[in-house]
């Protein structure tokens, strides 16, 4: 298929690539394959400094302890620090100059066998070297800030359109391109670049905003209550009878009455509903299905169509149905008329649906046997439809296809019954994206049934409207000089003939392309209360700031220490939080990636197709974070936690019994499980896999850099790639054998492979494995997929998960792991600060910063690292407070 | 114009389109201000200083018979053995390659599958699917600006907005243009002075968008340090681009338009006259590229929503789609044989049409690069796997067989890298490409 091999050092990840960049830029002329600390620094040091010299005390150490095999004749490593300048105001050279100091710091130089300085000497020395590497980067943030001037992310930017015009079913987000990535997010400015192609996409979707959240007609939408009966949809109607493209039951709607078979009804032409004449018959009928919505059977409920954007109720009645077999021979073909009362519980997923394959998830929840009415609450667009999915049931792919739910006396159903759909549901009138544009004027429809803005002063009310606009959109105080420019825009497009309305748009769009509003404003030093009020908000709501915050940056009263941490607190406590998590785990833990990979249909038929296994793996995982911040959880919890948050298909991956239903729950794990922490989470497993096989080395470096916060030296170059064996042959630690004999290797693999090792035991998505899986010659394992193949692979090899990390102390599994990796809960405290810093403040944690990130990690010890409370303390931090 | 078959047909009755369906239909590039479409490459380059190169790309969403269609896996290379299929296009064998062996990773789902083939977006049938920027839009965006159209989006019995070829970035559906007439008169009559007017005021608002913006990025300059400075030095250069591309797009309506001696087709409306209507538009695509009124065109044959169509005169015995669903059955096969030997022949003539017009020494085949395939391997078992894939012209070294993996397929994604470098367009990837096609070069590297 193409896939590039899972251990291919040249196929980086692009965000890999920046930091090699970075990296090559830092080293400059050494030579060393080590890694560059110029990644930990982030920016580049300039020249505009007085240019400080070796403290005595550094040199005096180096010639006491380092040059006995750091000197001119043996240059160990390629080093002669008699040589060595000391230049750090050079980029390259600064980095150096890290990597002396951290190596000294760990303890890794001098080696141990060699002898070694006493330890008053050595922090004599560090502390020496440190300073003047720290004053170097405290200048450079008095004068320019730790961070660089920086846009809006496309997340950001949607966000923010969505809140300013109350409209949160605004999809703006794809409109843009993809952003740029540095130090693993994309909120640091050096990569959020701006071209011609982001700015016609920025015009594009500020228009589309703009158009979007206008109202649609002149007089305010009623809001109806309807119910759409599934018996009365074309859609589900037209795949109840066999024909020429479809004569299998699993590919049919079902008639049902109750817990029968609607006999008549299968007949041809038969009648296929009572209709409003017998309303008490009408609500029991209904459609069933035994599999899951997927070409060619996606019934929709597809009498409504949502005439406007905005929010609905929507309330299905459903219930689960379990058909009898079709014959004794051919039990797992389901019969249309043995119908017979439910026995399980199904999640359902309502998805709102647009021509021609457009399916957004709204919601899911449970059927079971008795018929029930489950409501939603969703945002709609113009247009969409909706489509109920029973998510557990299978996708049949020809040829030939076996439910593998089927068992002797037959399988599970869901009979749909009714969708009711309460809505457009309207807080106000005019909607608040309308008020904001359009003040009261009235509308009225124009040509060709358009609404258009009535303005009995067209330029007076452009200037009223606009400088209202402005004040709204802008995050600071606006100046007359702010909105002359945009009042002119508006007042240029009338003389020139454009509508009222569109000479307004125009104008609204040049607000919302404006540095002043796509960019966030901060100056060097501490931050103003709106500066600060803006990276607030951009922190915990990935938005804008909303009224309060402002008004308290109006009064100036922000920057308290209390009146912050009570703010902190509103934040995380509000639901516009949820969009802080998923947007930093979408690149911590790269979440966004999930569906890059696919199972493979051949070796993990079983996951193959498993949307609802896809979804609630990101469920978990944002619930996971989401509950550490509520709870003040330990940051230990990461790595290891006594619960998981879970709905009944993550149980049953997880092999967690008597836990049914789609909702995600807080479950107390067993002792001895497995499970509990980030590692072994399905999400994780599942995107540092390919889809096909799994690499401890991706894992391991995977788990080193965002989990446990090591950095990790980039591959050599022109290594090749290592073809994952899935014949089942060899194992990939057979394969990976060079990694433990050849030195070069081991020099860092040892530290890569260990975490990666231990998560052989599980799959490319997670499940629990003690062997691999293969295709080929082989005793096939019984069973069917989600696409109604019989498997095709066999059991292979065990799974070796034993290993030692670099320090020598050894692990049989992934639970003897995440115990050596507690051992040193501040770290893993550490590597969430550091994440978060970046995420927060656009700008990594530098050599300077360090002492800084540590007390932060002090504020936050006495509770044991709680992840609010960490949070907490970065917002109070000097690096959150300053640009 | 004229083909025998066209003047033979009725003419359509029904009313002409408005300009709306049609810029809808041409890519957004005129219904201000998604002016995506006018984005450069390079960016003050005269489009007569380079080449120009074309993309043509078709998908028949039933494809062929593999059987007849791919030639022997064992034969790769330049010596392969044509298969019967091919032999349809023996005349022009120098002129494109055949590849086997080819998919887009994770695209499944059958017959949904067809509105990814230029965007390789994958899971077209699953829960979460919103599709991708499509390879022509994403041409036009770059190169859109320097032609009267950055692109032309066109169909045969496609119902109407229910599918197409071509995506936005961000994932709306543009919709085909099915007449003939339609869009020759955009490309040769123009549109009424009404429209041409209210063109340009649109334009013209969308400079007076960039100006502005570009004016308030200057005073934000000036009060900030050097190193944030050259952050909002990058977004005014970004917005003076932008633009500058509105500029040139305004010219547009200011050039007098080609005249060609063709005479305006007549629309076919009857859904069995497919072959025909397949024909046409081969035919206005032809002229679109001979008078460079865009570089850039997308062409879904919706053989789907097709009835039992007519071929040489003769209609089919079953509706088009249900042929395919052959299940073996020798009748069904020879009638499927018959429609899929008429695409060849069809292909036949277009080939033939671009090499009788020469442009600057070459012929408008060496210079156009036409990419005919599906998104279905086997129309019968609805598999997305093992795609028939014909890439022909656009100055290529062709006459071979790319024959890749059949079990485990090789990612067209690839060819596409392959497309857009031809255009000048400097970029490795697009969507879930893993590098250029193996195989496949260039005759010459402008």
């Amino acid at each position: 298929m193409g896939r590039s091999g899972p251990l291919n050092h040249g196929g980086v990840a692009p965000e890999y690539r920046l930091r090699r960049r970075f990296t090559l830029l830092a080293l400059g002329g050494t030579a060393s394959l080590l890694f560059s600390a110029c990644f930990v620094q982030g920016s580049v040091p300039d020249l505009s400094q007085a240019a400080p010299s070796m403290p005595q005390t550094v040199r005096v150490f180096l010639n006491k302890n380092c040059a006995a095999c750091h000197n001119r004749k043996t240059a160990s490593g390629g080093l002669d620090f008699a040589a060595a300048a000391f230049r750090p105001l050079e980029a390259a050279n600064y980095a150096f100059w890290v990597k002396v100091h951290d190596r000294v710091s760990k303890g890794e130089m001098p080696p141990k066998a060699m002898p070694q300085p006493s330890p008053a000497s050595r922090a004599t020395f560090l502390a020496a070297l440190s300073q003047p590497l720290t004053a170097i980067q405290d200048a450079q943030a008095r004068r320019t800030g730790r961070s660089v001037w920086r846009r809006m992310n496309r997340y950001e930017y949607e966000n923010t359109l969505r809140d300013l015009f109350g409209a949160p079913w605004l999809q703006i987000r794809d409109m843009l391109p993809e952003d740029g990535l540095a130090f693993r997010f994309n909120k640091v400015g050096e990569a959020l670049d701006v071209s011609h192609v982001q700015m016609s996409r920025y015009l594009a979707a500020a228009d589309y905003a703009l158009r979007e959240a206008m109202a649609q007609q002149p007089a305010r939408p009623e809001t109806v209550t309807k119910r759409y009966y599934a018996r009365e949809q074309r859609s589900f109607v037209g795949l109840a009878s066999f024909n020429n493209f479809n004569g299998s039951p699993e590919r049919a709607t079902f008639p049902i009455v109750g817990n029968q078979a609607d006999l008549p009804a299968l007949e041809p032409n038969g009648p296929m509903t009572v209709g409003a004449k017998d309303p008490a018959r009408r609500e029991i009928e209904g459609m069933g299905v035994v599999a899951s919505a997927y070409e060619p059977l996606q019934p929709k409920f597809n009498q409504f169509r949502a005439p406007v954007a905005g929010r609905y109720k929507l309330r299905l009645c459903a219930h689960s149905f379990w058909a009898g077999p079709e014959s004794e021979k051919r039990w797992w073909r389901p019969s249309r008329t043995a119908i017979s009362a439910g026995r399980t519980l199904e999640p359902i997923t309502l998805y709102a649906a647009f021509p021609p394959q457009q399916l957004r998830k709204l919601g899911s929840f449970d059927a079971g046997p008795a018929p029930t009415v489950r409501e939603l609450d969703v945002n709609l667009l113009k247009g969409e439809t909706i489509m109920p999915d029973a998510v557990r049931f299978f996708r049949s792919r020809p040829p030939g296809w076996h439910n593998p739910l089927a068992q002797k006396d037959g399988q599970p159903g869901v009979v749909f019954q009714w969708l009711e759909v309460e809505g457009p549901i309207l807080d106000s009138w005019p909607t608040p994206g309308q008020r904001l544009m359009f003040g009261d004027l009235p509308m009225r429809v124009a040509d060709a049934g358009k609404v258009e803005v009535v303005s009995a002063n067209p330029n007076a009310d452009a200037e009223r409207l606009v400088r209202g606009f402005v004040k709204r959109a802008l995050r600071r105080p606006v100046t007359d000089a702010d909105v002359q420019p945009f009042i002119k825009l508006a007042h240029t497009a009338l003389a020139s003939g454009a509508s009222f309305t569109d000479a307004m748009i125009a104008a609204y769009s040049a607000v919302l392309c404006s540095p002043a509003f796509v960019t966030l404003e901060e100056r060097p030093g501490p931050l103003d209360d709106y500066a600060l009020a803006t990276r607030l908000s951009y922190f915990l709501w990935n938005s804008a700031p909303d009224a309060e915050l402002r008004s308290l940056a109006d009064q100036k009263k922000l920057h308290d220490p209390a009146v912050l941490s009570a703010q902190t607190d509103r934040m995380l406590a509000d639901p516009r939080a949820g969009q802080f998590v998923d947007a930093f785990l979408d690149y911590w833990l790269d979440l966004r990636k999930t569906d890059n990979t696919s199972p493979d249909a051949d070796l993990y038929p079983d996951y193959y197709l498993d949307d609802f296994l896809v979804e609630s793996s990101i469920d978990e995982t944002r619930a996971f974070f989401s509950e550490l911040i509520r709870k003040d959880l330990a940051a230990r919890n990461l790595v290891s936690s006594d619960f998981v948050m879970v709905n009944g298909r993550l149980a049953e991956l997880y092999g967690l019994k008597g836990l049914e239903g789609a909702a995600i729950r807080r479950v107390e794990l067993p002792k001895e499980s497995v499970r509990g922490g980030l590692l072994t989470q399905a999400s994780v497993l599942k995107v540092t896999a390919n889809g096909t096989t799994t690499s401890p080395v991706l894992r391991g470096v995977w788990i080193n850099e965002r989990i446990l916060g090591k950095i990790v030296p980039p591959p050599p170059p022109n290594l090749p790639a290592i073809d994952p064996d899935t014949r089942g042959a060899t194992t990939i630690r057979e394969q990976l054998d060079k990694h433990r004999t050849q030195a070069t290797c081991r020099s860092c693999h040892a530290m890569i492979d260990p975490p990666g090792f231990a998560l052989e035991s599980f799959d490319v998505f997670g499940g629990w494995r003690d062997h691999y899986r293969a295709l080929g010659e082989g005793q096939r394992v019984s069973g069917y997929g989600k696409n109604g193949q019989p498997f095709a692979f066999h059991t292979a090899k065990p799974v070796d998960c034993s290993g030692a990390l670099q320090d020598g102390r050894a692990f049989q599994d992934v639970r003897d792991l995440k115990h050596l990796l507690l051992q040193d809960e501040r770290q893993i405290a550490r590597n969430l600060v550091q994440q978060l810093v970046t995420y927060s403040t656009g700008a990594p944690v530098r050599f300077a910063d360090r002492p800084k990130i540590e007390a932060v990690l002090d504020r936050a010890k006495p509770g044991g690292y709680g992840v609010k409370s960490l949070i907490h303390a970065i917002i109070q931090s000097e690096l959150f407070r300053n640009k | 114009m004229g083909t025998d078959a066209a003047k033979t047909m009725r003419f359509s009755t029904s009313p002409t389109l408005s300009r709306r369906h049609f810029l809808r239909g041409t890519g957004v590039l005129l219904g201000l201000p998604l002016l995506d479409a006018m984005l450069p490459s390079s960016a003050h380059a005269s489009p007569e200083s380079t080449v120009p190169r074309r993309f043509f790309g078709i998908c028949n969403n039933l494809g062929v018979l593999p059987d007849k269609f791919f030639p022997a896996a064992t034969q790769a290379g330049r010596d392969y053995t044509l298969s019967p299929y091919l032999e349809e296009l023996r005349d022009f064998r120098g002129d494109f390659t055949v590849m086997s062996g080819v998919m887009h990773p994770d695209v499944d789902g059958g017959h949904p599958a067809d509105i990814c083939f230029l965007t390789a977006a994958p899971h077209p049938s699953s829960g979460g699917f919103r599709n991708t920027i499509s390879l022509d839009q994403y041409v036009a965006e770059r190169i859109g600006y320097q032609t009267r159209f950055p692109s032309l989006t066109l169909g045969v019995n496609v119902g109407r907005g229910a599918r197409s070829l071509s995506w936005t970035a961000g994932g709306v559906l543009i919709p085909c243009e099915d007449r003939p007439s339609e869009v020759f008169k955009r490309m040769f009559l123009g549109g009424s002075p009404a429209e041409v007017q209210a063109q340009a005021r649109r334009l013209a608002l969308g400079q007076s968008i960039m100006d502005t913006v570009a004016d308030q990025t200057k005073r934000l300059e000036r009060t900030v340090g050097a190193r944030d400075r050259e952050r909002l030095d990058q977004y005014f250069t970004g917005v003076r681009d932008l633009e500058q591309r509105m500029v040139q797009s305004a010219e547009w309506e200011k050039r007098p338009r080609p005249v060609v001696t063709e005479k305006p087709p007549l629309d076919l409306t009857d859904p069995r006259e497919y072959m025909d209507k397949v024909r046409l538009m081969y035919d206005m695509a032809r002229l679109a590229f001979a008078t460079d009124s865009t570089r850039n065109i997308t062409l879904m044959l919706d053989s789907v929503n097709s009835p039992a169509i007519v071929v040489e005169g003769k209609a089919v015995s079953d509706g088009y789609h249900s042929l395919s669903h052959h299940g073996k059955d020798p009748a069904k096969l020879a009638q499927l044989e018959r429609i899929d030997r008429e695409h060849m022949k069809l292909l036949a003539h277009l080939f033939a049409d671009l090499k009788a017009h020469r442009e600057g020494g070459e012929t408008l085949l060496d210079r156009t690069m036409v990419l005919y395939g599906s998104n279905l391997g086997n129309a019968n078992t609805h598999v997305t796997t093992n795609l028939p894939v014909l890439f022909a012209g656009g100055g290529f070294r062709h006459g071979q067989h790319l024959a890749f993996d059949r079990d485990r397929n090789y990612p067209l994604p690839n060819l596409f890298v392959n497309i857009l470098q031809r255009f000048g367009i400097e970029t490795d990837k697009f969507a879930s490409s893993t590098g250029t096609l193996r195989g496949l070069e260039m005759t010459r590297s402008i």
